[in-house]
């Protein structure tokens, strides 16, 4: 875990990456991780990516709520046009979760990624643009009872 | 890793290393304002050729990057500039683009061919498994070009980039994997040879 951190934090420096904690309130804990991966401030674009949650925070909302943090921040705060998210073919999970939150498929690279068992895997874009953002923040926050 | 001595030469195009030293022959060949109309970056000038010739070479030197001169042997002259860019060797994939060419080569087989030969070299040297083209939505000659070399579309990543006149970009993704270098290859010779 020391690991983990240390080249979180060392991407940050390099300013390629913004990674954060995600906290549940009710309980003041640590229950999660996510992180804004390939930051782009000339595009206006980054994608959010590689979070996880211990197996208590699963089910609970707190996911969606924190990807609505996640979004708001991206698109009032940071003024970003693009906002990416990625998984592979077979993570049929993610790619529900995705499609919920509101952003659009954007097609798959094939080939794209090598498995520690060699395998090949398609990589699936999704994303939701400016654009789109006050709809899909509109839904979220009915959602997540916000309205 | 790629050779510094690589040498890549077909019919008519031959593509190598740029460097430093190429600095005046290729501001000769940018010297076309219809070369930049569609690129991110636009050369007119020698301080602006020096520039893309630096940052080229920095991003060589961080390993994302590996630019190229090319050169029409028919007149034994440099007459533009291709890349591989996000070069991604542990998933064995990288895409081939930047590529700007004087227009004394434009509507000929002469792009096509320096595609196979980065082709070749890729999936046949390299090893590669992935070769990812991408191009702007408003391009559509750029779009037809790799359709043409046998590229399969896989899709739009909408707001993916700001143009030089502040209008958003949508890029346009094709690849070429493996499992279809032979079939594509054997259809470029055909056409090429």
């Amino acid at each position: 875990m020391k690991n983990f951190i240390d080249e979180s934090l060392i991407n940050k420096e390099k300013g390629k990456e913004l990674p954060f904690v995600i906290i549940d309130r009710s309980f003041n804990k640590i229950v999660g991780f996510s992180k804004f991966v390939d930051l782009n401030l000339i595009h206006r674009g980054l994608e959010i990516g590689y979070t996880w949650f211990t197996p208590s925070a699963w089910s609970t909302g707190i996911n969606c709520e924190s990807k609505y943090l996640l979004l708001k921040y991206c698109f009032e705060g940071l003024k970003m046009i693009r906002v990416q998210f990625r998984t592979n073919h077979l993570n049929i999970r993610s790619q529900k979760a995705i499609l919920k939150l509101g952003a659009t498929y954007e097609g798959s690279f094939r080939n794209h990624s090598i498995r520690k068992d060699e395998t090949y895997r398609d990589t699936l874009y999704y994303s939701i643009t400016i654009e789109d953002w006050k709809e899909v923040k509109n839904n979220l926050e009915k959602k997540l009872n916000y309205q | 890793m790629i050779p510094e001595h690589t040498n890549l030469k077909g019919k008519r195009a031959q593509i190598i290393p740029l460097q430093k030293i190429h600095l005046n022959d290729l501001l000769e060949a940018g010297r076309n304002p219809d070369i930049w109309e569609h690129l991110q970056m636009s050369v007119s000038n020698i301080s602006e050729m020096e520039n893309f010739i630096n940052i080229a070479l920095a991003n060589k030197e961080n390993g994302t990057e590996f630019p190229f001169v090319v050169i029409d042997q028919a007149l034994n002259k440099i007459v533009g500039s291709t890349r591989f860019l996000d070069i991604r060797w542990n998933n064995k994939g990288l895409e081939i683009g930047s590529t700007w060419l004087n227009p004394t080569v434009w509507a000929s087989d002469f792009n096509a061919e320096c595609k196979y030969l980065l082709l070749k070299f890729c999936f046949e040297e390299l090893k590669l498994i992935r070769i990812q083209f991408k191009t702007d939505n408003l391009n559509l000659r750029s779009q037809k070009a790799i359709l043409k070399l046998g590229a399969s579309y896989e899709g739009t990543l909408r707001n993916h980039m700001i143009r030089r006149n502040g209008t958003f970009r949508h890029s346009v993704y094709f690849s070429i994997i493996v499992e279809e270098w032979a079939e594509i290859k054997s259809s470029l010779e055909k056409k090429l040879y």
